[in-house]
């Protein structure tokens, strides 16, 4: 079994790196002396973290490996659906993005609306209307019913021009 | 040292003749029924924080009275205030109706250059009520009065650790370290002991763990009135109405006044007419009994300072305030 | 004292307060099933609500709405892996996986009694102990909180199955180090990188449902379908309710779980530095700890003991966290500093004289928080067919409705919409830890627990002057540092006595 294939190995690594990433940025932390003699700075645990994690991680990824075969991540990933997944992240980046443009109700609409449409769902005018009923009954609880205010897009301001 | 001086010995008198005037020019105007129609405000803290309560308990007042037919409110937290001013500024145009509430704590931010963007980018509308400092011991605290404190200081800072409920350089501490300061100490010689809140400052203070603690003064008095702690001393200019009994610094030879405004910014170029009618409608809230019922169940003390003394008094603020941390090595 | 209860009996029992109270637990249990809406903000809305009610009235209400929002937190947590409020995160633990072998319906009644019992049994402490509960409340130092989080920590062992502990501890310390995003105790930025968005750190919510709910439900997505192709996709196990009966044999296995983490979340809900989220962690973790080697197997992968509690301590937590502000004036928590709002907003400030001020208020509030857990077993029991309905609708319907509520949930809370990124991004890595079986609950332990950690051991420094001498100058801190050393030395040293000779595989 080699390196790349094997989870436990892989998965240190990537926190080996986030690790070191957190010990540069440690030293940057600006140390205002208000009280003379600090024993425990603002940087002290950041410090303390990283190098616990690294030798951690450094002793996962020298350790023997252990574990069968199941432990591989190409075995792990056999038949992965990746498409539909990286398309609803996507997906969902673009409706955190967006949101302040397009607005509350017609931003979820169109999320849930694309979301179905991405899990292989056909009936589009079903799909419409179980977007639109979601959108619209949350729309009514969360502003009519709590007078939460959710922020209706620039768009939707263009559009009735308001 | 002329702290912050809040032209609060005078308001009373100053809001009438100022409420009288207004009324003479509403009802001129032609008897609308409502000042505004819709008022939005910004919060820039979450629900049920100082600001929100604040935000709400205004336009509550405002919605119940019929100075306005309808408020609605934003909370925006995110970067500790930042993030609605960046909202505010950003979107200045559709916001002619947006009120955003604000406090000491924005001032002190600002000064310690973290924010892209400052309270100075708004356009001040008013001060609405204040706070003042406290210094709270426990009731069966050796001290009796804030010199006794200070000389004990004076023999050893460890014996009086400082509590408060905001960290160092926040306004708790930067409280605390005028008075210090004002008393003839080294600022920086203060222990003092953060807490993330000033309830948990509190709670250091009960149990043992600390001496004094600086906080709020309606915070401090709704515990007083329950005989946990007493009050050694408070940073208004005279004492107060409804707390005769708790002195203040000055009178104890501490020449020290600090207000803490709680108070709405609007949006960056709005026209004076709605400045003006904004000063207005919080002036004519004043009189309300919704507003009075609100006001005394919470503890504020009224405070109105607009237009030009606003931003003289948030400039003498920032000044003092950012001389302070100076002092103690914070701005950055 | 017993005029004070009769007269609060009373009170309580008006036909207007017994209506309110139901009202309350209904209101409460829909907001917070909601992801994202919890007590706090079911609280917050109630208050304007409220305004001109008599105050026992208006607190009952409250009352009602704040524990059938701590329970409807807990529904979500199980059906759909979205804790939407930080108390049910460790309920999601086991309560979804539960919910996945097609019991759903046993772990929402399970739940729902627990939550009973917790709520039950926290009221009663409450009534009985109230004068020396404020004295206890005030008995914890800063050294004593460190301790009590250090303790909190060593349970990370528990989270983890066999030949996972270094993972389990490469977790917990990135959660750690999530937790120092922010600005720190003494007002500096640390890896913040000028973002603002980043000064207040991140929230435990935002942590939570990306980690739980949005990973999950990218995770569903990302399986490949299981062999026997059902027309509409998905387990058809995960849509059947089961049966809501627990056998007696499982009542019994539960029964000394719930009794152990009512008193163990009681307590550590009293502490005004600690809360209900720290409770139902450490209540999880202890009972981890004292299961015995073949039930640790269970724990995470749905096993009524690691449900049972923290959904128990949890409940009992959020009834101790009224001791403080009902005693002392001292709101302990969120959700406590807002009722504490509404307290005000009625002109009754809370504090040692409350119960002789306003005795009718006082007592009525501690005994609607006995009946509000009543009503809420009455309410939610024969709900939780049609609430399960939800796990029937079809997979590609459901996933969406899943992101988007979680989504949603985070929005309505900081109403920051660069935070709904910030939680897909985490999200999308939470998937990637899931798929090299990294296990993510340390993770949030971590965060949890190590923010308040180092703020406690700072202050506890400053205090006794860089000296590390307060690790046993106190009895408390003491006592809980050599339990903390006891827990974790003894599994190590038993397995070492058993797997002597043989080769030590596993740390």
């Amino acid at each position: 079994m080699n390196f790349i294939n094997n989870k436990d190995k892989v998965g240190s690594s990537i926190i080996l790196l986030v690790a070191l990433i957190y010990l540069n940025a440690a030293f940057d932390i600006p140390i205002i002396q208000v009280m003379g003699d600090e024993v425990f700075t603002a940087r002290t645990l950041p410090i303390g973290l990283s190098i616990l994690t690294i030798v951690t991680c450094l002793i996962q990824i020298f350790l023997p490996a252990s574990g069968a075969a199941d432990e591989t991540i190409s075995n792990a990933i056999a038949g992965f659906h990746w498409k539909p997944c990286l398309l609803l992240t996507g997906l969902m980046l673009l409706y955190s993005l967006s949101f302040k443009i397009v607005g509350f109700s017609i931003g979820t609409f169109l999320f849930l609306f694309i979301g179905f449409a991405i899990l292989k769902e056909k009936r589009y005018l079903l799909s419409a209307a179980i977007s639109s009923g979601v959108a619209v009954f949350m729309w009514v609880v969360l502003t009519q019913m709590f007078d939460i205010f959710l922020d209706s897009g620039s768009l939707y301001r263009l559009l009735a021009g308001a | 040292m002329r702290l912050s001086e809040s032209k609060g010995h005078h308001r009373r008198q100053s809001n009438l003749i100022a409420t009288l005037l207004f009324l003479g020019i509403f009802f001129s105007a032609g008897q609308t029924a409502y000042a505004v129609e819709r008022l939005h405000f910004l919060i820039p803290g979450g629900a049920g924080g100082g600001w929100d309560t604040t935000a709400r308990g205004v336009g509550d007042a405002l919605t119940r009275s019929g100075i306005v037919s309808r408020a609605s409110y934003q909370n925006m937290s995110g970067g500790d205030g930042s993030k609605a001013i960046a909202h505010l500024i950003e979107s200045a145009e559709r916001q002619t109706d947006t009120l955003m509430i604000s406090s000491t704590p924005i001032v002190l931010k600002s000064l310690k250059n973290i924010f892209p963007q400052s309270y100075k980018d708004l356009t001040p509308v008013a001060a609405v009520i204040a706070d003042y400092g406290a210094f709270v011991v426990k009731t069966d605290s050796k001290y009796t009065s804030w010199q006794q404190m200070i000389d004990d200081f004076r023999l050893d800072p460890r014996n009086v650790l400082v509590a408060g409920g905001s960290v160092l350089g926040g306004m708790d501490h930067v409280v605390a370290a005028m008075a210090f300061k004002q008393s003839g100490v080294d600022p920086k010689s203060i222990r003092y002991i953060p807490y993330n809140a000033g309830a948990k400052a509190m709670v250091g203070l009960l149990s043992n763990e600390t001496q004094l603690l600086s906080t709020g003064l309606s915070e401090a008095l709704a515990l007083a009135e329950q005989g946990e702690v007493r009050v050694l001393a408070m940073t208004a200019a005279t004492r107060m109405d409804h707390a005769p009994e708790v002195p203040t610094l000055s009178e104890q030879g501490v020449d020290l006044v600090f207000t803490n405004w709680r108070g709405f910014f609007g949006a960056p170029g709005l026209s004076e007419n709605k400045v003006r009618e904004f000063q207005e409608l919080l002036l004519r809230m004043y009189d309300t009994k919704e507003w009075e019922d609100i006001r005394l169940k919470r503890g504020w003390t009224n405070l109105y300072i607009s237009g030009d003394d606003f931003i003289e008094f948030l400039k003498d603020q920032e000044t003092e305030m950012g001389y302070l941390l100076d002092e103690l090595g914070i701005r950055r | 004292m017993l005029d004070g209860i009769l007269q609060g009996l009373s009170t309580a029992f008006l036909p207007v307060n017994l209506m309110l109270l139901f009202v309350g637990c209904f209101a409460g249990t829909f907001i917070g099933m909601l992801p994202g809406l919890g007590p706090v903000s079911a609280i917050a809305l109630m208050i304007p609500i409220t305004y001109g009610f008599d105050p026992s009235s208006g607190l009952i209400l409250m009352a009602g709405v704040y524990y059938g929002a701590v329970f409807g937190g807990s529904t979500s947590a199980i059906l759909i892996n979205a804790p939407g409020v930080s108390g049910a995160v460790a309920t999601a633990f086991d309560g979804y996986p539960m919910a996945q072998r097609g019991e759903a319906g046993k772990a929402l009644a399970l739940a729902a009694y627990s939550s009973f019992a917790g709520g039950t049994i926290g009221a009663v402490f409450l009534l009985l102990f109230v004068p020396i509960l404020a004295k206890l409340s005030l008995s914890f130092q800063s050294a004593d909180y460190f301790a009590l989080m250090v303790f909190g920590l060593s349970a990370i062992t528990a989270f983890s199955g066999k030949g996972q502990v270094i993972k389990a501890v490469l977790m917990a310390l990135l959660g750690l180090m999530l937790a120092t995003v922010g600005e720190d105790p003494s007002g500096i930025q640390r890896f913040t990188f000028g973002i603002t968005d980043l000064y207040d750190g991140i929230s435990f919510l935002l942590l939570s449902m990306a980690t739980f709910a949005i990973a999950e439900a990218l995770m569903v997505v990302l399986r490949p379908s299981p062999p026997s192709k059902v027309a509409s996709a998905g387990k058809p196990t995960f849509q059947t309710l089961g049966s809501m009966k627990l056998s007696k044999e499982e009542i019994k296995d539960v029964a000394p779980v719930v009794a152990r983490s009512s008193v163990l979340g009681f307590f550590v809900g009293v502490l005004p530095g600690a809360g209900a989220t720290i409770a139902s962690f450490l209540a999880y973790g202890m009972e981890r700890n004292l299961a015995s080697a073949k039930q640790k197997l269970g724990f995470g992968k749905g096993s009524l003991r690691g449900l049972a509690a923290p959904e128990t301590a949890n409940n009992a937590a959020s009834t101790g966290s009224f001791v403080p502000l009902l005693t002392l004036g001292i709101p302990g928590s969120a959700t406590t500093a807002i009722m504490l709002g509404a307290l005000l907003s009625y002109g009754v400030q809370p504090g040692p004289r409350l119960y002789i001020d306003h005795p009718a208020v006082f007592w009525s509030v501690i005994i609607s928080m006995y009946l509000g857990n009543i009503i809420l077993l009455i309410l939610n029991l024969p709900l939780i067919p049609y609430i399960s309905k939800l796990l029937a609708v079809p997979r590609q319907f459901l996933t969406p409705i899943i992101l988007f509520l979680s989504l949603i949930g985070v929005y309505l809370v900081s109403f920051n919409t660069v935070d709904l990124f910030m939680m897909v991004v985490i999200g999308a890595i939470a998937v990637v830890f899931r798929v090299l079986n990294f296990p993510l609950a340390p993770l949030l332990l971590g965060f949890i627990l190590g923010g308040m950690m180092e703020e406690n051991l700072r202050r506890a420094l400053l205090i006794s002057d860089g000296s590390l001498e307060f690790l046993w100058q106190r009895p408390i801190t003491a006592t809980i540092i050599i339990i903390t050393v006891a827990t974790v030395l003894i599994p190590i040293v038993s397995s070492l006595r058993k797997t002597k000779g043989s080769r030590a595989l596993d740390t």
